[in-house]
C-alpha cells in the first residue's frame, strides 16, 4: 500500500482496451410439452462500452439488470445472442481453442462468493495452480510442479495470506480469506483485465473494506484494468473511475464518477441514489420510494423500460413518448450520457431534493461562494468540481 | 435444559436481586445474562455468552454485529426456536411481559410465538409455503391465536394487507407466493406478523435479500407500521446505515457479547467502542476515495480458540496489557450508555484522549 | 501427518506478532474429514465391523466347513422338513438332503458377495460415465442417452434377466454379474446426469473454465469428486438389492448353477 490509490497516480490511458458494441444476450424459456421456446429472457439488450486501459469501470444496478451477464459475457463464459466484443485489436468472439485459451490468460474473473467458487475437494495450491498447469508452455515453465507452487506461494502472499495455507482446504478459511484465493487465482495468469462480479458482495463489512484494500493495492501494482460489478453504490464510488448503471438490461446512464454521484441525470440512477440509507442517524431523511417492483426481463415495458416506475415521467404529466419511444444512449456533455428524453428537466436542485448529500454539498458551494463573514469554508473541501474538464453539462 | 433449570433454581434460593420480573411498568422485554451454547463435533460454540438488554413498550431496539457474532441466535433464543440438541440456552432469564419465557411451558410459548412477539426472516423465498394461497397463510395465523370465524380471519388478512401497502389486497389473498415478487413477499411477511396485532416485532435482517429501491420501500413500510401499530421493534442487521434509518436504541455485538450500547445518535456520532468505530470506518464512500480504507485487520476469532479477554482485542489497533482482561460493560457518562472497553475504565484518561481523536477523524469522514 | 502441519504453524512463517486465531491447527481434506465423522458414528462403525466381519468370513471359515455338493449327510429321521438349529447344525438344516444351512451361507458368501459388489461397482462406472457424459454435454447427447436410459428402466429386469438366462444360461456366475450390471446402470447413470446437471453450473466450475481448463480435467477432477458420495450410496444399496436378486433368479433355476453354493441355495437345495 505505497502509493495513494487515487486516479491522479494512477495512469489511465485513452487506449481503448475494452470495446464492447452492441452486445446483446438473451436467455430462451423453454415451455410446454415439447420443450419447445417459448420467449426469451432479455439479460443484456444493445449495451455498447469502452474499457480504457488502467481504468476501472464500475457497473452497477439492482438484481436481474444484466450486470453480471455482461461481464461473462465479455469474458465468454457465456456466449452473446448478437453484437461484437474487442480485446485491444482481437475480435473476442471470433476466438476459438487454443487462441481462446490463450486469450483466458488475459482476461480474469473474481466471482461474488467466496465459498461457491472454490472446490471444496481441491487443495488451495491446486485451486490456483490448475490454471497455470492449463495454461502452461515452454516459455513460462508453469508445466513443472515446483515453478508452479512457487508462483502460488507468491501470489498468495500479494494477496496477504501465508505461503503455508497452500496445503490447506477451502473450508478451513473464513469468508474473507476464501476471496483473497479467488483473488489469487485469477492474479496468478498474470492477466490485464479483471472482471470482478461483486467480489465484496457476500462480506462483512469489516472485511468488505479489507477485500477492497488488497483490490486497489493489486490494481496499482499489477496495473490492472478493472470491471467492476455490484450492487452497492457507496462500493462503486469509492473504487471506480467511471460508472454505467443498468436497469433491465440497458445502460440508462455512464458518467465520470465524480459527474455521476453529483449530478446524476437520469431518474432511475437518482432514485438509486436516494434510496441508500445513510449512516448519519441525524438525518432522516425524505426519500424518493420508488413504486413496484423492478418488471420481468422476459417481458420489458415498451419504450423507455424505466417509464412504468418514473417519478419523472409523473411528474411532467406523463408524456406519451416515455411509453412509445426507447430513448437514445445520447452524449450531454463531456462523455456523461443519458437514456432519457426528459433528462434536461433535471438540475441540480431536483437531485439534491432526493439525494441528501448532494443537497449538503450544493449548501456548501453556496455558502462558499456567497461571502458570509460566520461560516468560513470547510476544511475538507476535496469534492466540489474538482475534476477538470467534465461534468458541465445543463445545470439550470 | 438441565443446566438452565439448575442455574434458575441456584439463583432462587440465592435470592439473587437480579431475578423476577423488571420493576418498570414499560419494559416489556428485557434479556438478562443470556448464554446459548451449541454442542458440535468440534466441541462447544458459546454463540449467546452474557447478553442483558430492554425494550419498552413501544421502543426499538437494533442488534448490529457481523456474522456469527450471535445477533440471530439472540432472537431465536427470545422466540425459544433453538434446536436442542445441538442448542442449548444454557443460562439467563427472557422478561417478556412479566413472564420469563424460558419457565414456559411449549404450549403457552406457542401462543406467544406469533401472537405477542411476531418474526420477519431474512429469506422472504422460503418463509412462506408455496402451496397455500397468501390469504390462507395469514388467516391461519390469525385463527391460530385469536378464536374468530374464518371469515373474520380473512378480513383481517385482507385488513392487514392493505396496512402493507400491498395493491387489491382482495385479490392477493388468492394468489400463491410464487405469484409475487420479492418484495411483494417480505410486506406479506410483515402483514402476517402484523395481523394478530404483537407487542413486539422481531425483524431478523429483514431487506438484506432485498434491492436497494426495495430496501428503501421496506424500511419507510417497517417505520411507518412502527410509528402507526406501537409495536416495539427488535431489528437485527448487518447495516449501520440501515438501524440509523430505523432505531432509537442500539446494541452492537461482538463474538456473543454486547460490546456497545446507547441512543443511536450518540453511538453512531460517538462511538465509544474501537469495534464500533471500526465498523463505521469501514464504510467506503467518496471522502474515502485516493486512500485505503481502514478496515479492521484479521477476522473473527474462531469460536473454538477465543482470545483470553477481550474478545476484539487481537484485532484491536489500541490493544494494550489490560486488555488480556475481560472488561464489563461500563459506563460512559450517562447510564444507558455502555461499552465494553478498558478505555472506558475510570483512570485510562490519557489513552482515552488518543483513541477519542482517531474516533472523531473516523465520524467526520463517514458522516461529517 | 497432523504434527507436522501443526509444527509448521508454529515454524519461521508464522512468527507474526500474535498468535493466528485465523485458521484451525490441523489441516484435513475432506476425506479426513469424513473418516472422523464416520469414527464418531457410532452405529456406522458398528455396521463396518459388521460388513468387515462378513467378509472376513467369507473368505476363511470355507476352509473349515468346505461345501461339497456331491456329499449329502446321513438323514436324520426327524428332520425330513428340515431340523431347526441344534448344536451341529447351528442355523438347522434344509428340508430333504438336510444340508447344513450355516456351511452354505458360509460358501455361499464368496459367490454372493461377489456378484453383489462385482454388479454394483461394474453398474456404478458404466452408469457415472453415460450419466456424466449426457449431464456435462446436454443437448442431443443427453437426449439420446437418457432415451436408451428411460427405455431400459421401463423393462421389468428381472424377467428380462430370466430370458436372457434362459438363451445364455450356462450357470456361470460371472455371466449372472455382467447380466446385473449391464441392467443396472441405467438407475446411476439418472442419479449421475442430475448431479452433474447441477454441479456443472457451480461456480468453481466456471472459475475453472474461465482459467482455461479442458473438459475433461473439469469432469474428473471438478465434478465427479463433488458428485462420489451419492454415487457411493446409491451403489451400497444396489449391492443388496443385486444380491436378492441373484437369488431369486437361481431359486426359479436361472442363475447360477446348482453346484456352485450361492446365498440362494439353502432356498433351492432339497
Amino acid at each position: 500500500m505505497t502509493a495513494p490509490a487515487g486516479k491522479v497516480s494512477r495512469t489511465v490511458s485513452d487506449e481503448v482496451l475494452i470495446e464492447v458494441r452492441n452486445v446483446r444476450k438473451y436467455f430462451p424459456i423453454m415451455g410446454g410439452i415439447l420443450r419447445r421456446q417459448v420467449g426469451q429472457v432479455r439479460a443484456v439488450d444493445d449495451v455498447s462500452i469502452e474499457i480504457r486501459r488502467g481504468e476501472t469501470m464500475g457497473l452497477v444496478g439492482e438484481s436481474g439488470c444484466g450486470k453480471t451477464t455482461l461481464g461473462r459475457t465479455i469474458l465468454r463464459l457465456v456466449p452473446p445472442t448478437a453484437g461484437a466484443i474487442r480485446f485491444r485489436d482481437v475480435d473476442v468472439l471470433a476466438l476459438k481453442g487454443d487462441d481462446l485459451k490463450r486469450m483466458r490468460r488475459r482476461m480474469q474473473i473474481i466471482f461474488q462468493d467466496p465459498v461457491a467458487s472454490l472446490n471444496p475437494r481441491m487443495p488451495v495450491s491446486d485451486i490456483i495452480g490448475e490454471g497455470l498447469l492449463a495454461q502452461a508452455d515452454r516459455e513460462n515453465g508453469w508445466g513443472s510442479r515446483p515453478v508452479r507452487d512457487g508462483r502460488v506461494g507468491d501470489y498468495l502472499e500479494a494477496v496477504g495470506l501465508r505461503r503455508s495455507y497452500a496445503r490447506r482446504y477451502p473450508h478451513e478459511f473464513s469468508g474473507g480469506q476464501r476471496q483473497r484465493i479467488g483473488i489469487a487465482r485469477a492474479l496468478a495468469l498474470d492477466p490485464e483485465f479483471i472482471v470482478c462480479d461483486e467480489p465484496v458482495s457476500a462480506l462483512d463489512v469489516s472485511i468488505q473494506s479489507q477485500i477492497l484494500n488488497v483490490l486497489v493495492d493489486l490494481r496499482e501494482r499489477f496495473r490492472l484494468t478493472y470491471l467492476f460489478v455490484a450492487h452497492n453504490l457507496s462500493v462503486i464510488e469509492y473504487i471506480s473511475d467511471r460508472v454505467g448503471v443498468m436497469y433491465l438490461g440497458k445502460l440508462v446512464e455512464l458518467a465520470d464518477v465524480d459527474v455521476l454521484y453529483a449530478k446524476p441525470r437520469h431518474p432511475y440512477t437518482i432514485a438509486l441514489l436516494s434510496a441508500v440509507p445513510d449512516p448519519d442517524p441525524r438525518i432522516r431523511k425524505k426519500r424518493l420510494v420508488l413504486s413496484g417492483d423492478v418488471p420481468s426481463p422476459a417481458n420489458p415495458p415498451s419504450g423507455c423500460r424505466f417509464h412504468t416506475r418514473c417519478w419523472l415521467r409523473e411528474r411532467l404529466g406523463n408524456p406519451e413518448n416515455c411509453a412509445t419511444d426507447d430513448p437514445a444512449f445520447r452524449d450531454i456533455g463531456g462523455g456523461h450520457r443519458v437514456a432519457c428524453h426528459w433528462a434536461d428537466e433535471i438540475t441540480d436542485a431536483t437531485v439534491a431534493q432526493f439525494v441528501p448529500r448532494v443537497g449538503r454539498r450544493l449548501d456548501e458551494v453556496r455558502a462558499a461562494a456567497a461571502p458570509a463573514p460566520g461560516a468560513p469554508p470547510p476544511t475538507a473541501s476535496v469534492a466540489p468540481p474538482a475534476s477538470p474538464p467534465i461534468g458541465r453539462p445543463t445545470s439550470g | 435444559m438441565s443446566r438452565l433449570e439448575a442455574a434458575q433454581e441456584r439463583r432462587a434460593e440465592a435470592g439473587v436481586p437480579g431475578s423476577g420480573p423488571p420493576q418498570a411498568s414499560d419494559v416489556l422485554l428485557e434479556v438478562r445474562n443470556l448464554r446459548t451454547y451449541f454442542h458440535v463435533m468440534d466441541g462447544t460454540v458459546r454463540a449467546v455468552d452474557g447478553v442483558d438488554f430492554k425494550i419498552n413498550r413501544g421502543g426499538t431496539l437494533g442488534l448490529v454485529g457481523e456474522s456469527g457474532c450471535g445477533k440471530s441466535v439472540t432472537a431465536h433464543a427470545i422466540m425459544r426456536l433453538i434446536e436442542t440438541p445441538p442448542g442449548e440456552i444454557a443460562e439467563g432469564e427472557i422478561w417478556f411481559d412479566g413472564r420469563d419465557l424460558l419457565t414456559l411451558s411449549d404450549e403457552e410459548m406457542r401462543e406467544i410465538r406469533g401472537g405477542d412477539i411476531a418474526m420477519i426472516f431474512q429469506e422472504p423465498m422460503t418463509s412462506l409455503n408455496p402451496v397455500f394461497t397468501v390469504g390462507d397463510q395469514i388467516s391461519e395465523a390469525v385463527r391460530l391465536h385469536q378464536k374468530v370465524s374464518a371469515r373474520e380471519a380473512r378480513d383481517r388478512a385482507i385488513e392487514s394487507l392493505r396496512l402493507v401497502g400491498l395493491s387489491a389486497p382482495e385479490r392477493r389473498v388468492r394468489q400463491y407466493p410464487h405469484e409475487l415478487s420479492g418484495g411483494m413477499r417480505q410486506r406479506v411477511l410483515i402483514a402476517m406478523a402484523l395481523s394478530c396485532s404483537p407487542k413486539l416485532l422481531i425483524a431478523d435482517e429483514p431487506t438484506t435479500a432485498l434491492d436497494v429501491t426495495i430496501q428503501a420501500q421496506i424500511l419507510e413500510l417497517i417505520n411507518d407500521v412502527q410509528a402507526q401499530t406501537g409495536t416495539a421493534l427488535l431489528l437485527i442487521t448487518h447495516d449501520l446505515a440501515v438501524v440509523a434509518e430505523t432505531v432509537q436504541t442500539l446494541a452492537v455485538m461482538y463474538a456473543g457479547r454486547i460490546v456497545e450500547t446507547g441512543s443511536v445518535e450518540e453511538v453512531l456520532l460517538n462511538p465509544r467502542m474501537p469495534y464500533t468505530q471500526g465498523l463505521l470506518n469501514s464504510i467506503p464512500g467518496e471522502k474515502k476515495r485516493g486512500k485505503a480504507l481502514s478496515a479492521i485487520e484479521g477476522v473473527v476469532p474462531s469460536p473454538f480458540r477465543m482470545p483470553p479477554g477481550c474478545k476484539f482485542q487481537p484485532r484491536c489497533p489500541h490493544q494494550w496489557e489490560r486488555c488480556t482482561m475481560e472488561p464489563d460493560l461500563l459506563e460512559v457518562g450517562r447510564s444507558e450508555r455502555r461499552a465494553r472497553c478498558w478505555l472506558q475504565a475510570p483512570g485510562e484518561i490519557e489513552r482515552r484522549r488518543t483513541y477519542d481523536l482517531a474516533a472523531a477523524a473516523t465520524v467526520r469522514d463517514v458522516i461529517g | 501427518m497432523d504434527t507436522t502441519r501443526a509444527t509448521d504453524l508454529a515454524g519461521p512463517e508464522s512468527a507474526g506478532p500474535a498468535p493466528d486465531y485465523e485458521v484451525g491447527l490441523v489441516s484435513l481434506n475432506q476425506w479426513q474429514i469424513a473418516w472422523r465423522r464416520f469414527r464418531r458414528h457410532k452405529l456406522a462403525m458398528f455396521g463396518a465391523f459388521l460388513f468387515l466381519g462378513i467378509v472376513a468370513a467369507a473368505i476363511a471359515l470355507p476352509f473349515i466347513w468346505p461345501f461339497d455338493f456331491y456329499t449329502i449327510p446321513t438323514p436324520k429321521p426327524n428332520c425330513r422338513i428340515g431340523c431347526p438349529p441344534n448344536p451341529d447344525n447351528i442355523f438347522g438344516t434344509t428340508g430333504g438332503l438336510q444340508r447344513d444351512v450355516f456351511t452354505l451361507v458360509v460358501n455361499g458368501a464368496r459367490v454372493s458377495l461377489a456378484i453383489g459388489l462385482g454388479a454394483a461397482l461394474f453398474g456404478a462406472i458404466i452408469g457415472s460415465i453415460v450419466g456424466g457424459v449426457a449431464g456435462y454435454f446436454g443437448g442431443w447427447v443427453d437426449n439420446l442417452l437418457m432415451r436408451i436410459v428411460d427405455a431400459l428402466l421401463s423393462l421389468p429386469l428381472l424377467f428380462v434377466i430370466l430370458v436372457i438366462a434362459r438363451f445364455l444360461g450356462s450357470g456361470n456366475w460371472l455371466l449372472i454379474m455382467v447380466v446385473f450390471a449391464a441392467f443396472g446402470w441405467p438407475g446411476v447413470a439418472r442419479l449421475v446426469r442430475s448431479l452433474f446437471l447441477t454441479l456443472r453450473n457451480e461456480v468453481f466450475v466456471e472459475a475453472a473454465r474461465a482459467v482455461g481448463v479442458s473438459s475433461t480435467r473439469i469432469i474428473f477432477r471438478h465434478i465427479l469428486p463433488n458428485a462420489v458420495s451419492p454415487i457411493i450410496v446409491a451403489s451400497t444399496l444396489a449391492v443388496a438389492g443385486v444380491i436378492v436378486g441373484e437369488a431369486f433368479v437361481s431359486f426359479l433355476g436361472f442363475g447360477v448353477d446348482v453346484t456352485t453354493p450361492t446365498w440362494a441355495t439353502p432356498s433351492r437345495t432339497r
